[in-house]
């Protein structure tokens, strides 16, 4: 009877404190729990909102739908952790999601203080200004004394002040929690500027009771690359991350898409379409995937460009242009390694 | 009226009544019915008259545009925003013409004898008037696109049809350029009068716009529960409607037997919920032990009661036994890592003791075990696994059954006869949700497993809410308590956690237990987000439960502690016998308020990433698709909470008045 | 003692019966199990922060913080440190908490005196009020009012209100005021002003309950107060000018400012608590009981009289403890201003900070320290009031 307690209480105290048994690798525990569990941000339009029916979509999402295919063949195995900007860091600190895709920007503090790892950059995106017509203003060196609304929470503070600081400006900050908020406030004429990322800024035009009356100033006073990231430590998951959105970068530059996917495996004559989809070669097995990783983002979640138009290009209402997120042979800085 | 002798009639008419004899006569016209009401408690004085009628003007004031906006100018038919769009436009339309002045159009700030500031201010308007000059166009231009599109879907509201053919806004519109191209002020304005008709139509159409909510009401009700499981959340609703009602009024018909039903209720919602079973993971464990442990009782205590009964138990349990033990499904809806803990026992186990090894052997991942019950029983050709399920949940709800039928031996045996197939059919559905969980969501025909990063909306509020409630209470009467013990640590410990707990925002508290809870455990061990979200809420809860309870329990009169001390009861039955039963019936009041502060604390676990019913609100605002209909999504969520809210208020009020004891103020 | 011993003898089990025994068992257990707990939760936050890289300290606080916020009570700018972003957090609090307090308390007086009108109109709408104010959570009541506000009018159609202040959604713009030298005779002469005040106050109290006879000191206190400090002001040569704001640009430039955010915040707390502060003054006066009021009508006291000097110094034997716990909850709703852009201590420290430095252990800590200071620091005043007014049994 003893005995027994005594084990009973080694094995709680055991189950209890860790430390003693190897850490597994992301890679497994996603695979042995059958889920990713991916971070997205609590409502963004065109990058992760929910959708009527309760399904997660955007461009953000779709990442995480394509890593998860790249696992497992299927993008519904996918946990989406909704995030706020506040604990977004400590969630993947913490280890409760493995891959964070909330339109975060690649800074040098984020990558090395916070213990990060971005795979890559997925939107170039840049700070802009909104303003009214009336106010007769065309450039943003004209805001001297003006009252901006911001959306706190991100890179935005601080490039705002920058930006000022650097033209010897001054601007009264109305820094709000929410994006509805600040719209709103910028609308009833709280402020004189509403900024934000551009590709948030056409959105919140377009849906204005009057999008005439507005304009979207032609400076970008910012850098924002914006990219899934990782903890830093597990090399093999970073690649993973790295190479499913090459995969997708790849794919458009070499006309893969989720319609002539299966074509092309049988018939493209193109060594690096066939080392992509996985007849030729070993990439697959190098990053410790099924050989047919890169087939499966495409064939059910697309290449960069489907996904792009799907959730923000000029038929959505956000209706953005590639611009910097072209190619680089159609003028944009998209540039993925080769696959060989 | 016959006239009695008494009645003297006199020389001027009137009659003599002598004292004590004169019929009664009716109450004045002034102080009966609807009159002498209103002159009794609206018109008594004069600062009480005019008191009502500046209420009345006041109430005038804040309710008509209230109806206006959600009844008379809503719009509330319609597929998408389009509709909507049409009537903000046309209104922006007028508010454009409403702020254009002509004078300032025609200002000249260059004009001499003008002073600096005079010249400024000229200046500004005129900027305004001419920019408003050319804004009303490029409005107009934008309603006629919207119009088109519309248009195009067929969508557009049979009221602005006859505007439309009336007002001929084309070509109002291809005038009014010229004018503008011209600066053709006088022209302009004239088309704008003509525009009239449409923007009237416009702020008659620019009320609510109901569709945003009507689109996304699943949304707002579940967040993101799989649409095709949508009957197990309202079964679980239906359920809590059955099973809250006895819990609160005492004079119910069937009360008693409905407890039954209160007290199974959280099993049965959360089996729905989530369509795992219960016990999995380390609660798995335990059982398992409890079972086991029970199993032995025949066996070291010869003279129990219904041994044979029992014995019978002690051999399935084994059985049972075993299966708790390593029977951990894949599922994880409370995210605890069973797979990790149970290897982790399991190597403890083997460690220690060789002769446990055959269970390690026979469970190791991918083990016979395993594979076996994990459901998939027909890969191992048992297709009589459902039988053997069956066998198991029987032999259970029959353990359950003896132990329950010795407790009742106390009561008459009519008494327990009576009551018998009830606490059969409990005792099954017990182990129906304990055990068989995973097994009929593996086989994926009736419940496939929900986790909670699909609960949202009201879904998400009512669970932490309830949660919370039922979580807080008991604990803040554990603390309560504590604060009162004699022991100085416990006391001690008591008081700093109320206070501590009382003394933060419930913000920081959510933060904490969200994401720096995962902090404070070891590696690899972490559990559900949702989960956090509710201890953070319980905990903040119970503290002010604490203070609740501690004011009831001062209130008990001293003689009652000393009368039970002097019984020689013990502290826990003086406490759970005389002292509790009177002081929470004296602050079920302060408890009731306790809960409504807490439903309406779940508002913010939007913070920390938990979709619940505003955060839904908020991701509906920022929806490329939505933007804009933000008052609307608001006053809905308002509304629900404010149900919810003062249906726990009046009940409050309700049990107040049940229990006066008659000595208030009139 | 002698029997006692026995008797415990008899029984053979010497110290588990013993209550004190096992109370000290109990206490020595909780002890130790709170220790390790604590133990247990610092190794592995330690553990996890060294694992996982993250930077831990305070010295962030010294760190450049980088943006910009605007009205604040002390002077900031993106040059200072996250430590003086944290200060003016503060600041921010302290102010709409205190000014929140004492607005609920008014209000909340106010209508909790309404709602017991014989008025059936007047107390039933006091009674809508205060049920639909209660039952909506207080994050929506502010995002309500801050629409409210910011549907005021448009900077360029401000309302003038003729001593060189306007109202528009940017706020209240008013003068400021410029201290010149000389002023400080002003807060002298009213510092002085008030120390009369107070002794007039004692000796008129002294000489009531010595002759019966009354004084009527408080308009004359009042006159001190005011009257002196103008007096000083006008006697020292008007030190003061004023900076009148202008519209500029885009709005007004000088004068001092009251930002909507700061309105909205202040009249959605202090109309929330107001609510329940309003029930409980119901709920005390009604606590005191008829016969009271009967009494002293017998006595010959006039309604006025009696509600002052016999129901209210009775009924705020019950109205202050829970109200202690409302300026408490107020307090620590003010955390919610972030979601409107007021810049108080959840939207700098545990907000924009946290979010650049990424040190979320270190800001939420601090921030909970914060409140749970200001609280005690509330609760132990009300504990003082309470004890005063509390009734002492002779």
């Amino acid at each position: 009877m003893k005995l027994t307690r005594i084990l009973v209480a080694a094995a709680v105290v055991t189950a209890l404190t860790a430390g003693t048994a190897a850490a597994q690798s992301t890679l497994e525990n996603v695979k042995s729990r059958g889920q990713l569990k991916c971070g997205v941000s609590t409502g963004l339009a065109g990058f992760s909102q929910p959708n009527a029916q309760g399904k997660w979509e955007g461009f953000d999402v779709d990442y995480c739908r394509a890593v998860a295919a790249a696992i497992f063949g299927d993008p519904d195995k996918v946990a989406f952790t909704p995030t706020t900007a506040k604990e977004r860091f400590t969630a993947l600190q913490s280890g409760e999601i493995d891959i964070l895709s909330r339109n975060t920007t690649w800074t040098l503090s984020r990558d090395v203080q916070l213990g990060f790892e971005f795979v890559g950059t997925d939107y170039y995106d840049g700070q802009g200004f909104m303003i009214r017509k009336d106010m007769g203003i065309s450039s943003a060196k004209q805001l001297d004394g003006a009252s901006v609304c911001i959306q706190t929470g991100t890179t935005t503070e601080l490039n705002l002040a920058d930006f000022f600081r650097s033209h010897n400006m001054k601007f009264e900050p109305v820094t709000i929690d929410t994006s509805d908020q600040a719209r709103e406030a910028y609308e009833a004429g709280r402020c004189d500027v509403y900024t934000t990322d551009a590709s948030g800024l056409a959105a919140q035009r377009a849906s204005m009771a009057d999008p005439s009356a507005h304009v979207i100033l032609p400076e970008i006073i910012s850098k924002e690359p914006l990219g899934p990231l990782v903890r830093h430590g597990d090399n093999n998951w970073g690649d993973i991350g790295r190479w499913v959105l090459n995969a997708m970068i790849t794919a458009e530059e070499d006309g893969v898409t989720s319609k002539n996917v299966d074509e092309m495996k049988t018939s493209s004559d193109n060594p690096e379409v066939k080392r992509l989809l996985g007849v030729e070669g070993e990439m697959g097995a190098m990053l410790g995937l099924p050989n047919e990783w890169a087939y499966n983002i495409i064939k059910s979640v697309g290449n960069y460009s489907e996904v792009f138009e799907r959730n923000v290009g000029v038929k959505t209402p956000l209706g953005l242009e590639r611009g910097l997120n072209a190619l680089w042979k159609d003028g944009g800085i998209l540039y993925s390694p080769p696959f060989r | 009226m016959v006239m009695s002798e008494s009645q003297v009639p006199q020389d001027d008419g009137s009659i003599y009544y002598p004292p004590g004899q004169h019929p009664n006569l009716p109450p004045p016209p002034g102080t009966v019915g609807i009159i002498g009401w209103l002159r009794e408690n609206l018109f008594s004085s004069p600062v009480n008259a005019i008191a009502t009628l500046a209420t009345l003007v006041l109430l005038y004031l804040a309710v008509v545009p209230i109806v206006n906006w959600a009844v008379v100018d809503a719009v509330v038919s319609g597929p998408d925003r389009r509709v909507c769009d049409l009537g903000r436009t046309a209104t922006a339309l007028g508010e454009g013409i409403a702020s254009f002045s002509a004078a300032d159009y025609a200002l000249d700030p260059t004009a001499a004898g003008l002073s600096e500031s005079q010249a400024a201010k000229a200046r500004g308007d005129q900027r305004a008037a001419s920019s408003a000059f050319l804004g009303i166009e490029s409005t107009l231009g934008v309603f006629l696109d919207r119009y088109a599109a519309t248009e195009k879907a067929g969508l557009v509201p049979a009221s602005l049809e006859p505007v439309i053919a009336k007002v001929q806004p084309q070509q109002l519109a291809a005038q009014l350029h010229d004018a503008v191209a011209k600066k053709n002020v006088a022209a302009a304005e004239e088309i704008y009068g003509e525009l009239k008709p449409l923007t009237d139509w416009g702020s008659a159409y620019n009320g609510a716009c109901w569709v945003v909510v009507k689109s996304r009401v699943t949304l707002f009700l579940v967040g993101f529960y799989d649409r095709d499981q949508l009957w197990r959340p309202l079964l679980a609703f239906l359920g809590l409607l059955i099973a809250v009602p006895p819990l609160l009024f005492t004079g119910m018909p069937f009360r008693r037997r409905l407890m039954w039903f209160s007290a199974a209720y959280p099993l049965i919602a959360y089996y729905l919920l989530t369509g795992v079973a219960l016990a999995h993971g380390p609660l798995r464990l335990v059982l398992g032990a409890l079972v086991l442990a029970a199993a032995l009782v025949p066996f070291a205590w010869p003279g129990v009661p219904a041994r044979r009964r029992l014995l019978v138990f002690s051999y399935v349990a084994p059985v049972l036994a075993v299966v708790l033990f390593f029977a951990l499904g894949p599922e994880r809806v409370f995210g605890f890592e069973p797979a990790t803990i149970q290897a982790k026992v399991t190597d403890a186990m083997a460690a220690a003791d060789s002769s446990l090894n055959v269970g390690q052997v026979v469970s190791k991942p991918g083990g016979l075990l395993e594979q076996f019950l994990s459901g998939d029983l027909y890969v191992l050709g048992l297709p009589l696994s459902p039988l053997w399920w069956l066998i198991l949940i029987a032999s259970f709800a029959w353990g359950l059954v003896s132990v329950l039928r010795q407790a009742a031996r106390r009561a008459s045996e009519a008494e327990w006869r009576s009551r018998r197939p009830l606490v059969v059919v409990v005792a099954l559905l017990a182990g129906l949700i304990l055990f068989a969980g995973n097994q009929v969501n593996h086989d994926g025909v009736v419940m496939p497993t929900v986790g909670t990063d699909k609960w949202g909306g009201l879904l998400a509020t009512l669970i932490s809410g309830v949660v919370g409630i039922s979580a807080s209470l008991p604990i803040g009467i554990v603390l309560a308590l504590g604060r009162r013990s004699r022991l100085p640590v416990v006391r001690a410990l008591s008081i700093a956690f109320i206070e501590a707990v009382r003394g933060v925002p419930l913000i920081t508290v959510l933060f904490m237990s969200s994401v720096m809870l995962p902090l404070f455990l070891p590696e690899g061990v972490n559990f559900d987000k949702f989960l956090r979200a509710l201890i953070g809420v319980a905990l903040f809860a119970s503290a002010y439960m604490a203070e609740v309870v501690r004011g009831g329990l001062q209130a008990i009169p001293k003689g009652q502690y000393e009368a039970a001390d002097a019984l020689g009861l013990t502290y826990w039955k003086n406490m759970r016998l005389i002292i509790l039963p009177q002081a929470l019936k004296i602050v079920i009041p302060g408890i009731v308020n306790t809960f409504i502060g807490l439903f309406k604390d779940t508002t913010l676990l939007g913070i920390i990433g938990i979709l619940d019913l505003l955060q839904v609100a908020k991701s509906t605002n920022s929806d490329a698709n939505w933007i804009g209909f933000f008052q609307e999504t608001y006053v809905f969520v308002g509304l629900v909470f404010f149900s919810f809210c003062f249906t726990m208020s009046r009940y409050s009020i309700y049990l107040e008045k049940k229990l006066d004891t008659g000595h208030r103020r009139r | 003692m002698a029997v006692d011993l026995a008797e415990r003898a008899k029984l053979g089990s010497s110290l588990w019966t013993d209550q004190r025994f096992r109370g000290l068992l109990l206490q020595a257990l909780t002890i130790g199990l709170a220790g390790t707990f604590l133990a247990f939760i610092v190794h592995n936050t330690a553990h996890n922060l060294a694992e996982r890289g993250i930077a831990s300290g305070f010295g962030f606080l010294d760190v450049q913080a980088g943006y910009e916020l605007k009205n604040t009570l002390i002077s900031y700018g993106p040059t200072n440190t996250h430590g003086r972003a944290f200060l003016v957090g503060l600041l921010n609090t302290l102010l709409v908490a205190g000014v929140g307090v004492v607005l609920a308390t008014v209000i909340g007086f106010i209508l909790g005196v309404l709602r017991l009108s014989p008025n059936w109109l007047l107390s039933k709408a006091v009674y809508c009020y205060i049920e639909v104010v209660r039952n909506i959570p207080l994050l929506l009541q502010i995002y309500f009012w801050y629409a409210v506000m910011i549907s005021l009018p448009q900077v360029r159609n401000a309302m003038d209100l003729g001593i060189g202040a306007y109202i528009s959604n940017r706020g209240l713009q008013a003068p400021a005021p410029i201290l010149e030298p000389g002023f400080s005779i002003v807060p002298v002469a009213l510092l002085v002003g008030i120390l009369i005040a107070i002794g007039l106050s004692r000796w008129a109290h002294k000489r009531q309950e010595a002759t019966g006879q009354r004084f009527p000191s408080f308009w004359i206190n009042v006159g001190l107060i005011v009257l002196l400090p103008v007096v000083a002001y006008l006697g020292a040569g008007r030190p003061m000018s004023f900076d009148v704001p202008k519209l500029g640009a885009f709005s007004f430039r000088g004068g001092f400012t009251i930002t909507p955010e700061f309105v909205a915040l202040l009249l959605a707390l202090s109309l929330y608590t107001a609510a329940f502060i309003a029930e409980i003054v119901r709920a005390g006066i009604l606590s005191v009981s008829h016969g009271q009021t009967e009494a002293a009508y017998a006595l010959g006291l006039k309604p006025r009289w009696t509600m002052r000097l016999i129901i209210i110094p009775q009924a705020l034997r019950v109205i202050v403890p829970p109200l202690t716990s409302q300026y408490l909850n107020l307090t620590k709703n003010s955390s919610l201003g972030v979601a409107i852009g007021y810049a108080e201590l959840v939207a700098t420290l545990s907000g924009i900070t946290l979010n650049q430095t990424g040190q979320a252990v270190e800001c939420i800590a601090l921030t909970m320290a914060v409140y749970l200071t200001i609280s005690l620091m509330i609760s132990f005043v009300m504990n003082i009031y309470n004890r005063r007014i509390a009734l002492v049994e002779r």
